[in-house]
């Protein structure tokens, strides 16, 4: 089932730099209110000026595309999809994209506590630890949306391995090191330097002897 | 139980940390879940009550019982839990959560663990006078190191610490600095300030109420993100951009001061006057008058007062704070009238 987007087409440009263009989360919204619209082509027929944007689902994936009026009624006549919002190019409303990724988001249900992925989605909240797996897929892109990372950085429970733990210090204080030459603050920096050598001296050290 | 608790005074009062008169308090939570059980939005209540008994056992092997107290919310009543809610030691989800819940807190208020909140088994939140990042975090470490081992925590290798709220995934750290911005506010500079904290990825929202009201000029800038930043390292942003937003304002009062020193001092000196001759003040006034007191005593314009007086009274101009003092509920009118004989009685 294809939906059509309540927003204006994106430029390639732009469509590079952002997340799945149906996912939009609070946490990022200021990346859609600052873009400029660059008209582009359309991306079924690659001929015609994009106008609208269309979302299909596709085996429980959301794909979305910028397309021209003609291959948008070819999608449409095709049984693939049917209008939700008008083809006007006014800038993307959070919650109208929001709505269409509850609408088209698949049916999943944790199976332990269940927590439904319309739940997930609407309030950013999981009932169990399972729904993590469960909803892994689709929390993806809210987890982007929210911290910018998939990944965890930083402690873990139960630690005995000091290599590990050696290994993960040094990760933090290559990160901040990184942050603080940014600010240009040579001197926190110096000694950050000198703490990293350290620590991989250790390491090193405990290379040698393995 | 909450009366006794109440009439100690917290430790973040004493101003005592860095820059305490613009920053009023640092605090830092960090979100725990119980492996074995469902998030507290997800447990029954028998499974609630299990998972605050473990809870409890394990603040009694970390010898944490003897430094404080566990206070269960379904033996306090609607103004006892109001009163810590004032107090900040307790979040409105569990004020209004249901089944088995409560916050343990430590004698001197610097230490409280919510048990059984809506998204979370534990949150441990440590606070300190001033800008005290770096303690805040050592110290929620180290409780956090005592409880891992009667607790098993519910951790992912790929996304780190659970919590039932996705905005805290990942370590769970969620900082939370109390700041005193006036001169940002009469400079109009707030939103500016707000986009430039967005901008690096934290959120500043009103103390008491939105952005814009600014009511009291008390601002909280918080991390937003929890996941793919080290602990270290969302201890580290948060710190240089409160400096930043402190830079800010320190340049906002010198130029006011330049441009308008009678405003300041007239803003200055209407708050004295007032708070020692008003007979009813509500509590947006009351917060108003005390900012415009604090501004005053940290640019060296009235004496007489401390930050610890205006920390405290700031605490005590609460609803629930002020019917302590009577034993008994009060209209609006009797609160402001309480209210106002609180104020003048420090300033008279």
């Amino acid at each position: 089932m294809g939906r059509l987007l309540d927003g204006p087409p994106l430029s390639c440009q732009n469509s590079v730099a952002l997340p799945p263009a149906w996912f939009i989360d609070g946490a990022e919204a200021e990346w859609y209110t600052d873009f400029e619209v660059f008209p582009m082509l359309c991306q079924k027929c690659h001929k015609s000026l994009a106008t609208v944007r269309y979302a299909e689902v596709i085996d429980g994936k959301v794909t979305d595309l910028n397309v021209c009026p003609d291959c948008l009624s070819r999608l449409q006549t095709g049984g693939s999809g049917f209008e939700l919002a008008g083809s006007a190019p006014t800038p993307r409303r959070l919650s109208s994209v929001r709505e269409v990724q509850e609408a088209s988001a698949p049916a999943l249900v944790c199976r332990s506590c269940g927590t439904e992925l319309q739940r997930v989605l609407r309030v950013n909240k999981l009932g169990c630890r399972l729904c993590y797996d469960t909803f892994s897929d689709t929390m993806e892109p809210v987890l982007r949306g929210l911290h910018g990372a998939l990944r965890h950085r930083g402690k873990v429970p139960h630690v005995d391995d000091r290599r590990e733990q050696v290994r993960a210090q040094l990760q933090t204080k290559r990160a901040l090191l990184r942050s603080i030459l940014r600010m240009e603050r040579y001197e926190e920096a110096a000694l950050l330097r000198d703490e990293i050598k350290t620590l991989e001296g250790a390491l090193g050290a405990g290379n040698g002897q393995d | 139980m909450v009366e006794v608790l109440i009439d100690k005074l917290p430790a973040w009062f004493s101003a005592t940390g860095p820059d305490a008169g613009l920053v009023l308090r640092t605090r830092g939570s960090l979100s725990r879940n119980l492996a074995d059980f469902a998030f507290p939005s997800h447990c029954s209540d028998d499974e609630k009550r299990a998972s605050e008994d473990r809870v409890l056992a394990a603040l009694d092997s970390a010898n944490l019982l003897g430094m404080g107290q566990y206070c269960s919310l379904l033996t306090l009543d609607a103004h006892d839990t109001q009163l810590l809610f004032e107090r900040h030691l307790i979040s409105r989800s569990l004020m209004n959560g249901t089944g088995a819940r409560g916050v343990y807190i430590s004698h001197d208020q610097s230490l409280s663990i919510l048990v059984n909140d809506e998204d979370d088994h534990l949150r441990v939140e440590v606070t300190a006078p001033g800008l005290q990042t770096q303690e805040v975090w050592s110290r929620l470490n180290g409780i956090d190191d005592m409880l891992a081992e009667p607790l098993d925590f519910a951790f992912d290798e790929r996304v780190g610490y659970l919590s039932g709220d996705l905005s805290r995934v990942g370590t769970g750290l969620r900082m939370d600095v109390l700041l005193h911005l006036p001169a940002l506010g009469m400079a109009n500079e707030m939103l500016a300030t707000e986009q430039y904290t967005r901008d690096q990825q934290h959120s500043l929202e009103g103390a008491f109420g939105s952005l814009t009201e600014g009511r009291g000029d008390l601002y909280r800038l918080k991390n937003r993100r929890t996941l793919g930043r080290s602990e270290e390292e969302i201890v580290f942003h948060v710190k240089h951009v409160v400096m930043d937003i402190l830079g800010r304002e320190k340049d906002a009062r010198s130029q006011v001061l330049l441009d308008n020193p009678v405003a300041v001092e007239d803003r200055v000196g209407r708050a004295l006057g007032t708070v020692r001759g008003a007979r009813l003040l509500e509590f947006s006034e009351a917060l108003n008058l005390l900012s415009s007191l604090r501004l005053g005593l940290e640019i060296g314009m009235v004496d007489g007062f401390a930050y610890p007086e205006l920390n405290q009274l700031l605490v005590q101009s609460q609803r629930a704070h002020l019917e302590l003092r009577e034993d008994q509920e009060s209209d609006e009118v009797a609160l402001s009238a309480k209210r106002a004989d609180l104020l003048r009685a420090r300033f008279k």
